[in-house]
């Protein structure tokens, strides 16, 4: 399928165009349109990342503990909140009183999935985390981090202590089957936020494609049809909901998720 | 019954075989069998992602009942389960997509 470089990855292009283009060269690596070397998702990313640094350097001036304004608020229910769905309740009910120090690199990953999923509700502007290289990315990152945290915590020796399993003759069978297991994770973190996002933008644009045909077709019949045609266009909107839905809880997902990964990375065994 | 499960033998045996005839002016297309399979995989994986999501929807709906003061964790337990079964079933619509031409 052709890509259609929307009008943010023309202009990322123009500022950023020729140094992607001497480097991606220099590295012999032929980017997929050489006029735009700067594909689609990775201009959205950086919209993305230039957009909530903006957000939170104004939200970080207006912080008070008197006078908390509507926005504080609502940015610190996604910290702790009445239902314990924060990044922090999560990480103390799974990882203790010391799982707060997880807070700033889990909660930095679960914003960036979050803003990224809901990014393509706005009308010209796409989901880079459609593209299956960026869930890909966020994957690595959690992985790596807490495979990190895990070597820190308990040294090489015991973290690879984890990885035998609970009793020493279980050793030979449970050592490539947590290898794996924990090779699974990557991926599947990676296939479900790629392909949930996905198939929800595909959904979408399906259900407009169909609703759009049945309203030119029955705009040919008269003028009344253009008037009624105008009614079916309005059941996609439920598929944007939906968009909407699916984007919000898989950016919870693959936030819960690293949680419960590194709160057993770190876990003392009793 | 019996007669209806033959009839529909029938019709499909002469659907498989139906380009055959076009070995007459010798351009055999050729069957996407890729296409049927994912069809069918897909049919089966959003079958099983159906009955599993079901039963956790039961599941979470008696222990509501069975203890309304619960109601908070139980319907984080059950959008976390939900959301974990349909992830299973939209891996077969990864390797769909990803396959068929």
């Amino acid at each position: 399928m052709e890509e259609h470089t929307i009008w943010v990855t023309v202009l990322v292009n123009r500022l950023l165009g020729k140094p992607a283009l001497a480097l991606l060269t220099a590295l012999h690596i032929q980017p997929a349109n050489p006029e735009y070397p700067i594909p689609n998702h990775v201009s959205m990313e950086l919209l993305v990342f230039l957009l909530s640094a903006i957000f939170f350097l104004w939200l970080k001036r207006r912080i008070s503990v008197d006078r908390p304004g509507g926005t504080q608020q609502c940015m610190e229910a996604i910290l702790t909140n009445p239902m314990n769905v924060g990044v922090r309740d999560l990480l103390e009910d799974n990882a203790g009183h010391a799982g707060a120090r997880f807070v700033p690199m889990l909660g930095s990953i679960g914003i960036f999935v979050l803003f990224c999923n809901l990014i393509s509700v706005v009308p010209t502007l796409e989901s880079p985390t459609a593209v299956v290289s960026v869930p890909f990315g966020c994957a690595i990152v959690v992985f790596a981090y807490y495979n990190w945290c895990g070597l820190m915590h308990h040294g090489p020796l015991g973290y690879g202590k984890h990885f035998l399993g609970p009793v020493l003759p279980m050793a030979p069978i449970m050592l490539p089957v947590e290898i794996i297991s924990n090779l699974a994770r990557l991926l599947s973190l990676t296939v479900r936020l790629w392909v949930n996002m996905f198939v929800s933008e595909l959904l979408y644009g399906l259900f407009l494609g169909l609703t759009l045909i049945v309203f030119l077709f029955a705009g040919k019949a008269n003028a009344l049809g253009y008037g009624l045609g105008i009614v079916p266009l309005f059941v996609p909107v439920v598929f944007i909901l939906l968009h909407i839905f699916v984007a919000v809880l898989q950016a919870f997902v693959f936030t819960i998720l690293p949680v419960i990964y590194v709160s057993g990375a770190v876990a003392e065994e009793h | 019954m019996r007669r209806y499960a033959v009839f529909l033998v029938a019709v499909l045996a002469v659907l498989v075989l139906a380009p055959a005839v076009f070995a007459a002016d010798g351009a055999v297309p050729e069957t996407n069998w890729v296409a049927i399979t994912s069809g069918f995989a897909m049919a089966i994986a959003s079958a099983a992602g159906g009955y599993a999501q079901g039963k956790a929807t039961a599941g979470a709906c008696e222990a509501f009942a069975r203890n309304p003061g619960a109601a908070a964790s139980i319907r984080f337990g059950l959008i976390l389960g939900l959301v974990l079964i349909e992830s299973m079933a939209l891996y077969t619509f990864a390797i769909v997509f990803m396959k068929v031409k």
